[in-house]
Formats: structure tokens, sequence, C-alpha cells
């Protein structure tokens, strides 16, 4: 049994699966007709896609369950042609159970168009013996020709009651006592997302077994406000290299990644205590930062490149007072 | 934890081979009064630092350290020196203040040297301004000013000493010629030789590698190349260099803020930051025609961000020991991630964003679950002491 609690308790039937009713019926037709098309599992994260897509396969193969899967993400892959190699000699071998065999490709919106022509060029040649599970966050981003030969699965963000229920049956297992009004709190630090949950969960049942909403608290404390503020300030200032140094150390130390930061930053300017234009001229370069974090490989870089832009944007608000 | 932060000398006589410096540096705080001021010099890695951080130590001062290279502007001067002259210490007790590369003062700024120097004319509290290069044309005006003390370049025994020290409270299995290897290929630099015995692992051979700090020599001239090119041909600088594209990334980020003003660093890391994302798109479009934009923003971007000639001498910084922290954890990170994503049916990714409470949850399991964990997912201890890393004390 796994010492991860997202593994653990992660539903391996149909009737354990919370959140998503319509689309669970809809999966168990396929198994009871052994029989699928290519779909496409689309929703914000956390919400069970490669969760349900491991409980059909599972119930569709049994033992062997493992020999007729094959899971691949997008972004973790080098390309899609390292994807279309690893499909092919997969897909080469026929499945001894069943009649095809499943690929599921998480991320398939991470892939850029071109990705996805050769991908569909794939699904093409191997349709009868693969299916295809694409599953990813926005189905806008994965082109018309993909969409057209599969299901489409929406998910949805897990509702209020559905966190409840996942968490009373986790809290049960692992002997938790829940504070009053805890639900609320979880509820809203998971933001939706089931792995996100159940990670605060074992994060803060590692330490007590009393769920509090200080424990909580202590654990999604994300990053230390007093270093983001120092970073910004130092910058502002003109101080480039303590606000680099503090930088680089909570992306070391905290494993933060550069988009939290980010967010971490957002969250704090308009507290500053500096000119409200100026407010608006650092969030319209965190704008950009962000959207050059997601396009660029090296989180410290970009933000670096961030911090320089706030010390000439400090500097000329200081010069020229308007 | 970096050995280069974790064995600095915390008591004055831990500090190895400057024992002219530590005196007069001694005396003079001692009969410190209104004004006192003293120029440290020496090469790099030789101690000055640590020198003082012992010092400062032993002697119960409170240090206030500033870096030069953020004292731009006259009133920036004004602003940072002022705050750290007159108001007193939170803790009651005596300061020591100190200006770390005071050479790298823009020399623009005629006025910004006499502001400091007026500003330390009033301070109560002794200050160290520590130089790579005495003899800089911009600091003369300091050097006529205040008193100099030499710290002088550390020889392979100094080196050894330190070293020996390490290995005995780390348990790293080591002989003599492999450690006095290490204390000539650092020359004279005791962080470099330190951060390169922490590279080479729990048992140390003889045959270790040579060529890296040749390597060095070459990025050096390729810095110099970009930083101080007034042509075109720029372009080339990389291209004698066997570095990686992203660590050529890592030495220009070292190095901007040393070369640069603010709104020349600010051009500087829009190229750089342009650099990195054509970087990335190499691999994402499978293009490597984009390795050309990068190499462009990276070598010409950076040189024509400067506004103004550069011409004084400047000591160009290997990557510090936080950076190059930086570069292997994420080798480091990225394996760990992939054994957890593998695990948890994610990308590695979506991993990166949970780490923080896998950290948790792994920093505070008890020791049998720690086990099983490690077992489930093939865990080595390299990457246990990553997960280890900045464990979270919650009461």
């Amino acid at each position: 049994m796994s010492q991860i609690w997202t593994e653990k308790y992660r539903p391996k039937e149909f009737l354990d699966f919370y959140g998503q009713e319509d689309i669970v019926s809809r999966a168990k037709a396929f198994v009871t007709e052994k029989n699928m098309p290519h779909l496409m599992f689309t929703g914000p994260a956390g919400t069970g896609k490669s969760t349900l897509s491991l409980i059909i396969v599972k119930k569709l193969y049994g033992e062997n369950w493992r020999s007729n899967y094959l899971e691949l993400n997008a972004s973790d892959e080098r390309g899609i042609d390292v994807v279309r190699e690893k499909v092919k000699d997969f897909a080469r071998t026929k499945s001894l159970d069943s009649n095809f065999k499943i690929i599921f490709l998480d991320e398939a919106d991470a892939l850029t168009r071109e990705a996805q022509q050769a991908l569909r060029r794939t699904m093409e040649m191997f349709t009868q013996t693969c299916r295809f599970i694409l599953s990813c966050n926005y189905s806008s981003k994965i082109i018309e020709p993909i969409q057209s030969r599969c299901a489409v699965f929406r998910f949805k963000q897990l509702d209020r009651e559905a966190i409840e229920k996942i968490v009373k049956h986790i809290a049960e297992k692992e002997n938790l006592q829940l504070e009053e009004g805890i639900m609320d709190e979880l509820f809203m630090a998971s933001e939706g997302d089931c792995r996100r949950l159940v990670n605060i969960l074992q994060a803060s049942a590692v330490i007590s077994k009393s769920i509090t909403s200080e424990l909580i608290g202590q654990i999604t404390k994300t990053s230390n406000a007093e270093d983001i503020r120092s970073i910004i300030e130092n910058a502002l200032a003109g101080n480039f290299s303590k606000s680099k140094e503090t930088l680089l150390e909570i992306m070391l130390i905290q494993s933060l990644q550069g988009i939290d930061i980010i967010r971490s930053i957002m969250k704090l300017i308009p507290e500053l205590k500096i000119d409200d234009r100026l407010k608006v001229r650092l969030i319209e370069k965190c704008g950009e930062a962000e959207f050059r974090l997601v396009e660029g490989s090296d989180d410290f870089i970009q933000l670096e490149a961030l911090l320089a832009s706030f010390a000439t944007a400090g500097y000329r608000s200081r010069s020229k007072p308007e | 934890m970096i050995f280069s932060e974790k064995y600095r000398p915390k008591r004055v006589m831990d500090v190895v081979g400057q024992n002219y410096a530590l005196q007069s540096i001694l005396k003079s705080i001692a009969q410190s009064k209104k004004g006192t001021c003293m120029m440290l010099h020496g090469p790099i890695g030789c101690g000055k630092n640590s020198a003082i951080g012992a010092i400062a130590s032993e002697m119960n001062l409170e240090l206030i350290e500033l870096n030069a290279s953020d004292l731009r502007t006259k009133d920036n001067i004004n602003r940072v020196i002022k705050g750290a002259i007159f108001q007193e210490s939170l803790f009651r007790k005596k300061k020591l203040i100190v200006v770390d590369e005071i050479e790298s003062i823009s020399a623009r700024e005629k006025n910004g040297l006499i502001e400091l120097a007026s500003l330390i004319g009033q301070s109560k509290f002794p200050v160290l301004l520590i130089a790579n290069d005495l003899f800089s044309r911009n600091i003369s005006f300091l050097r006529k000013k205040y008193p100099s003390v030499q710290f002088k370049k550390l020889d392979d025994n100094d080196i050894m000493v330190l070293l020996k020290r390490i290995c005995l409270k780390e348990g790293i299995k080591h002989s003599e010629i492999a450690l006095r290897k290490i204390a000539l290929l650092s020359g004279g630099d005791a962080r470099a030789a330190i951060n390169d015995l922490q590279a080479l692992g729990k048992s140390i051979e003889e045959d270790i590698l040579v060529s890296k700090r040749d390597q060095e020599v070459g990025i050096f001239a390729a810095l110099r190349t970009i930083f101080r090119s007034n042509s075109f041909a720029v372009l080339n600088a990389l291209d004698n260099t066997d570095l990686p594209a992203h660590e050529a990334m890592l030495w220009i980020d070292e190095n901007v803020p040393v070369e640069f003003d603010m709104f020349e660093m600010e051009s500087a890391y829009n190229y750089l930051s342009k650099a990195d994302i054509f970087y990335k798109r190499i691999g994402r479009h499978n293009h490597w025609h984009f390795a050309t934009y990068s190499n462009a923003f990276l070598t010409a971007g950076i040189c024509f961000s400067k506004r103004k000639q550069h011409d004084q001498f400047v000591s160009y910084r290997r990557l510090t020991r936080l950076l190059k922290m930086w570069q292997s954890n994420r080798e480091l990170k990225d394996e760990t991630a992939e054994k957890f994503g593998k695990a948890m049916h994610c990308s590695k990714r979506k991993v990166f964003r949970e780490m923080p409470f896998l950290k948790l949850i792994y920093g505070n399991m008890g020791d049998s679950n720690k086990e099983k964990l490690l077992e489930e997912l093939n865990l080595n201890s390299d990457e246990e002491n990553f997960l280890l890393e900045g464990k979270n004390e919650i009461a």
C-alpha cells in the first residue's frame, strides 16, 4: 500500500468516484460493452481524469492492465517525436486480453498545433489496435480534427459536497479529528483540486491527527510573506543583489516555483506603500513575466528580469512625482 | 548545506593565513573613534568576508553588510549608508559597517564618493571597505584617504588546512595528494577549493577533474568580450567555450550586475529573458534555428544594452555557491519529480507544484514510513536529501 495518500485513497471502483456523476455512468457503459471510442477528458487539475482512466483500464483488463496501458505526459516528453515513438513501440504488439490497448496522454494541450497534427496521424495509424484517452485542462487548445475524433468528457471542479465526502472518508480511515468548520478551510485551500486536497490533509496529519484551522494555515503558507516583501522592496529601492539573493534562497530552500512566487508578489502589491500608478506598472510587469515564465525554461532568470524592471520602475517613480 | 557557508570561521583563531590583517583590523576597531575607516583588499576567496564575520562575532558587533554595486547614485548612497550609520543597533550592540566590492561604485558619480567619505566621517561605528583591486582608478580617492589592510593570497598549505578540517568533520575519505591537487587548482581561492571539495562527494580519489579551472579562463574571456565589445562580431563570443547554453546564461546572469547600472541591467535582463525563451522553444518545437536567436540575445543583446563606455577593471564573478546549487539542483529536482510523477500518475510539472507539500509529508513522517516511501519510489540518498532540504519545523 502506498505511503502517499493521493495513491492510497485513489478510488478503485466507479462507486467510490465522487463528483462527476454523468461521466461515471458513460464510462461504466464502455466497460460493459468492452468497447470505446477515443476519449478526451478535459477539465481543471485534480478532478479525476487520471483516476477515471485507471478505473476503466483496471475494469477492462483485470490483472493484466499494466501491459495494456501506456501513460504518457506531453509536457514531460521531449517533443512529439518521442511520444510517437513510444506509442509505436507500445501499439506494435496486440493486446492478449482485448481488441485494443489504451494510451493515456496527459497534458495534451501542452502540444503545439504542429505536434497535435502529428498526433492525429498517429491516432489514425493505430486506431484498430489502440484507443487514446487525451487529457487536458483546456479543450480549446486541442485542434478540431482531434476533438471530432474523440468523445469529450468535461470534468467539473469538485464541489463542496464531493470535497466533504473525500475528507470524511480519509479522516475515518486514518483516525483524524476534524475541527469544526474545517471543511470551509479545506475547500478553499484545495481550490477544487483533489490531489492538492489530499496532499494538504496528509501533510497536516503527519504532524498531528487533530486537523485544526491553525495547522492547515501553517501547511498552506506557501511562502513567507516577509521574504516576498523584502524581495520587492529591495528591488524597488535598487538593491538588486540583495533582492536576487533572497529570491534564489526561497526558490532553492522552499522549492517554490516561479509561478507561485509571482502570485505571491501580485498578492502583496496592493498593500505596498507606494504610488498607485507604480502599483499598476508593477502589475503590468508581473503579467509580462508570468507570460514569459510559461514560455521559458528558467524561472529564476525570468524572475530576475522582473526584479530588474521593478528597480527601474521604482527609480522612475521616485524621480518624477506625477 | 553548502560547505563554504557551513564552515565559515566563527572565531578569529579559526581564520587561516591572515594574522597580520586580523591584528590590524582588531586594533583599529578597538581604538575606533568617529570616522574610523579601513580599506581591505586581497585576492578572491582569501578570507576577507570570513575574517570580518569572525571578528564581528567575537567582538559582539552587529554586522551591517552592504554591496557597492547597489550604490549607484549619490541619493542611493545617502539613503543606504545613512541608515546604516545613524540608526542605533536594534540589539544594543555596537555596529560594524562593511561595504563590499567598493570599486563598483559608479565612476560617473564623482559626488557619490565624496558623499560616501563625508558620511563615513560622521560615523561613530567603524567602517570597512572591501576592494578586490585596490588600485582601481575610480577608488583612488578613497585609497588615498583611508589606511589599507592587505589580505595575503592563501598558499596551498593554508588551503589544505581548511580542506582537512572539513574532511574530518564531514567524514570524507581523502588522500593528501588529492587534497593538494584541489588546493593547487584553486589558485588561492579558498571558496573555490571548498566548493570543489563538496562537489566531489564522500570519497576523494586522485584522478579528479583538472580541466575545470581551464574552462573558466575561457568563460571569463567570453564574458569580457560580451561586456566590452563594440562590434557586432560579439555574436561569436561564446563559440569557443564548451559551455552548454543554459550554463552560459547563468554566468552572464551572475555578472550583469557587476558591469551594468540599473537601466542597462533592465535591458540586459530583458535580453537574457528572451534568450531563455528561445532556448526553451528549441525543444518544444524541435526547431534548432531558435538557438541562433538565443545566442544573439545572449551576446549582442547583452553587449548593446550598455549605454556608455565601460573600461575600468572589473573582476568577473564565478557562479556563486547558491547559483551553482540551483544548477545542480535542477537535475536532482527533475529526477526526483520523475519518480514521484510515475507513482502519482502525473507530470513532473504537477509534481513541482506539489513539491512543498511532498517535502512536508516526507520530512515529518516517522522513520519506518520514510523507509517504505524511499523503497516505494526507489529514491537514492541524494534524492532523499533533496526532500529533506528546508524542512519546515512546525511546533
